[in-house]
């Protein structure tokens, strides 16, 4: 490449991080607001677990409501906020193209997060439903599908208008992600709440909307920032790369089959069960091809991961993403399925998934793109290493209690002689060690906040200081 | 990669392709369901002179369902039973026979659950518990449950001054032999409606019956 297309694409770069700047900020700043109040509630709701009294006296914060906004907060407020955020960014990186319509983003990011946050004070006044993610009332989702046809459509524009046609695997993964997410919310939105359809079609429909939502939602944007991020701040090439459109494929066709997984044994038809189980076998094809992709290519590398923060983040998360697949396919067994079937086994898997995978990998890209939004960089070190601590350390010990915890509890349950007041009694010890990992993720979250908030403050600071001062700044 | 109609049908129609065999399928397949006599006659038509099931909700107790929804209760429990052989069951006596779809038709929000940190709720209106064991439970599990990990429903209680004479439906604590939860001499606990139609909800639910399609499980 000679120097002057080098030097052009860098201004291409920084002009894109430019028209992103106001939309991209109110992204990031209401995922990390949204991702406190939700750390917030899964705390209390894991307190309440083994301190059932705990704020127990009002009704507002009785454990089916906190468990609830903790849900809808980290689903709706951090992770769409966190993928708003670097799904865009990585589409228009990639096309080479800046945000034409930044103000519609920022307008749909607005109501998005005030839809959220009625929604929110809807379930803890009692205005809700009992199919989890699906909490809040209709009209709340309405306007929530509404300001996100705002965004998803100058999504589609920037991809659409790129300069550089050549699509990589990491914007077929975002793109994907934002055509998914519109298709399969409105569709269970239409069904779920404005149609008569009952019974456990119902609760299929639902079914269907929680596990795209994870699988076609925030599974694409995790990959895609992983597919991105990582060879990028490696400086080094994908390896195998000609496999990774077949591990997209097979993504697309079997995730969402795997529904039938969770409603196994349950009322609804046999054939959904038998599908979901082989889908969910058939995800060992996308989460190898990942593995080979991303793992692969970090491997020889392991001592320069550990002295980049965002790589430790992001490597985490890719790393994740292959035991998950792992544990997801020997948890789907029928035996497994007999004993760990409704069990914190469930949520412990859950939480490898949403968290260990998906929110590590946003930590990594967020701490990569926000000092492009506000051309700074970020303030302290010592916090950004504070938060992949806590965070890394504590979302092992929460998957691992949960997980030994739901194993126990499922063996006690098959055992009809085990009366319940003594699975409660065993699995305690089990729910105060995750409380304790909770507390530690929460002061992580804290500390990626503050850290945000300098940074922040450094760069207005810096907006109003003579030129060569903020000379200096930018190259810092 | 860069024929973008091609690419984005190809997106666009991986998800129709499970909508259309995940959600339409089971449409397709349940979403005409009646409520049924527990015989057919010999040409498979309903007897319609017998009780058709399941049967509806009456009274407070579909105030009741509401309340359990609105209390998120179905967090913590499932109103499903699996079959003979998964799991305990049918051996815990959670229900006579496996839930099928038929059980459900008439929610208007299905409350199947997804965990079970306390036990399987279908078939509660069948154990002998009584009411005052379900409103003490409510006010407060430790009384009925010591250690349990289930929430305090206090709120939806009122704790007040005996009046004159104490009120019929103030709870009952001869139960209580600790003697922590019991109110103060002078002192009653009495339900709000809503904890009255949380128990006739209790009371009310159990899949008690057979149906064409599923018949009760045999002993041994
Ligand atoms: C935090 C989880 C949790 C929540 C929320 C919860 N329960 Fe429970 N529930 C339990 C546990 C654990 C038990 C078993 C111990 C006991 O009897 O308290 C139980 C037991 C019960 C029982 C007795 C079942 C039997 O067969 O003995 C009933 C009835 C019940 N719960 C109803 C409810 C209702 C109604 C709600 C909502 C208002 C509710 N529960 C909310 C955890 C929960």
């Amino acid at each position: 490449m000679s120097k002057d297309t080098l030097i052009s694409e860098e201004s291409i770069q920084s002009k894109i991080d430019r028209s992103m700047q106001s939309a991209g900020l109110l992204f990031s700043a209401s995922a990390i607001v949204w991702l406190i109040i939700g750390s917030l509630f899964g705390l209390v709701s894991a307190i309440k677990l083994h301190i059932p009294s705990f704020l127990s006296g009002f009704e507002w914060f009785t454990y089916g409501r906190t468990q609830s906004v903790f849900i809808c907060s980290m689903a709706y407020g951090w992770s769409c906020n966190a993928i708003f955020a670097v799904g865009l960014w990585i589409i228009a990186r990639l096309g080479l193209r800046e945000v034409r319509h930044g103000g519609l983003m920022f307008c749909g990011g607005l109501i998005w997060n005030l839809s959220l946050s009625f929604g929110i004070l809807c379930i803890l006044l009692g205005q809700m439903t009992s199919l989890d993610f699906l909490e809040m009332p209709g009209g709340v989702f309405l306007s929530m599908l509404f300001s996100y046809a705002l965004i998803g459509i100058s999504a589609f524009m920037i991809f659409k208008n790129r300069l550089n046609k050549e699509i990589y695997i990491s914007q077929l993964y975002a793109v994907a992600g934002f055509f998914w997410f519109p298709w399969f919310f409105s569709a269970a939105l239409f069904i779920i709440y404005f149609t008569d359809v009952r019974g456990t079609v119902q609760s299929v429909t639902h079914g269907w909307y929680a596990h795209n939502f994870f699988g076609m939602w925030l599974t694409p944007i995790g990959l895609a920032a992983a597919y991105y991020f990582i060879p990028k701040l490696l400086k080094r090439p994908i390896n195998k790369y000609y496999l990774a459109p077949l591990g997209f494929w097979s993504l697309a066709l079997f995730y969402s089959w795997g529904v039938g997984r969770l409603l196994i044994n349950g009322p609804v038809p046999v054939w959904i069960q038998a599908s979901g189980t082989i889908a969910t076998v058939l995800m060992f094809v996308p989460a190898l091809i990942t593995l080979i992709n991303v793992n692969w290519t970090v491997i020889p590398f392991f001592k320069q991961v550990l002295s980049n923060y965002k790589l430790r983040f992001a490597v985490f998360g890719a790393f994740s993403f292959t035991v998950f697949g792992i544990l997801g396919i020997f948890s789907s067994t029928p035996d497994s399925v007999a004993v760990n079937q409704f069990t914190y086994a469930r949520e412990s898997l859950s939480q490898l998934g949403n968290y260990a995978f998906f929110s590590m990998l946003m930590f990594g890209s967020l701490y990569f793109i926000l000092p492009k939004f506000v051309r700074t960089d970020w303030p302290s070190k010592f916090l950004i290493n504070f938060h992949f601590l806590s965070s890394s350390i504590g979302i092992t010990v929460v998957i691992i209690s949960l997980w030994l915890c739901g194993n126990i509890q499922g063996e006690l349950m098959s055992d009809p002689n085990v009366s319940f007041l003594t699975i409660t009694e065993v699995t305690q010890p089990y729910l105060v060690t995750r409380t304790f990992a909770l507390v530690l993720l929460l002061l992580g979250h804290l500390s990626f906040a503050f850290n945000f908030l300098k940074l922040l403050f450094v760069s207005i600071v810096a907006l109003f200081e003579p030129v060569d001062s903020k000379q200096l700044v930018v190259e810092a | 990669m860069k024929n973008l109609p091609f690419l984005i049908s190809g997106i666009f129609a991986t998800l129709l392709f499970s909508w259309m065999g995940v959600v339409l399928g089971t449409q397709i397949q349940y979403g005409d369901l009646e409520r049924s006599s527990s015989e057919l006659d010999e040409n498979g038509n309903i007897l319609s002179d017998e009780t058709l099931f399941p049967e509806p909700l009456v009274g407070l107790a579909q105030i009741g369902e509401e309340v359990y929804t609105e209390m998120g209760c179905s967090h913590c429990h499932t109103q499903q039973v699996r079959k003979k052989g998964m799991g305990s069951d049918f051996e815990r006596g959670w229900g006579k026979r496996q839930s099928v779809a038929r059980d459900y038709i008439l929610q208007s929000r299905v409350l199947l659950g997804s965990y079970r940190i306390g036990q399987d709720l279908a078939n509660v209106g069948d154990r002998d518990y009584d009411r005052n064991w379900h409103m003490l439970h409510f006010y407060n599990p430790q009384i009925t449950s010591p250690n349990s990990n289930m929430p305090p429903y206090s709120f939806l209680f009122d704790y007040k001054k005996i009046k004159g004479q104490k009120s019929l439906d103030a709870l009952d604590f001869s139960m209580d032999t600790s003697n922590l939860y019991k109110p103060e001499e002078g002192f009653e606990v009495v339900p709000t409606t809503r904890a009255k139609a949380l128990v006739e909800y209790m009371m009310s639910l159990n899949q008690d019956y057979e149906l064409p399609e599923m018949k009760f499980t045999a002993l041994e």
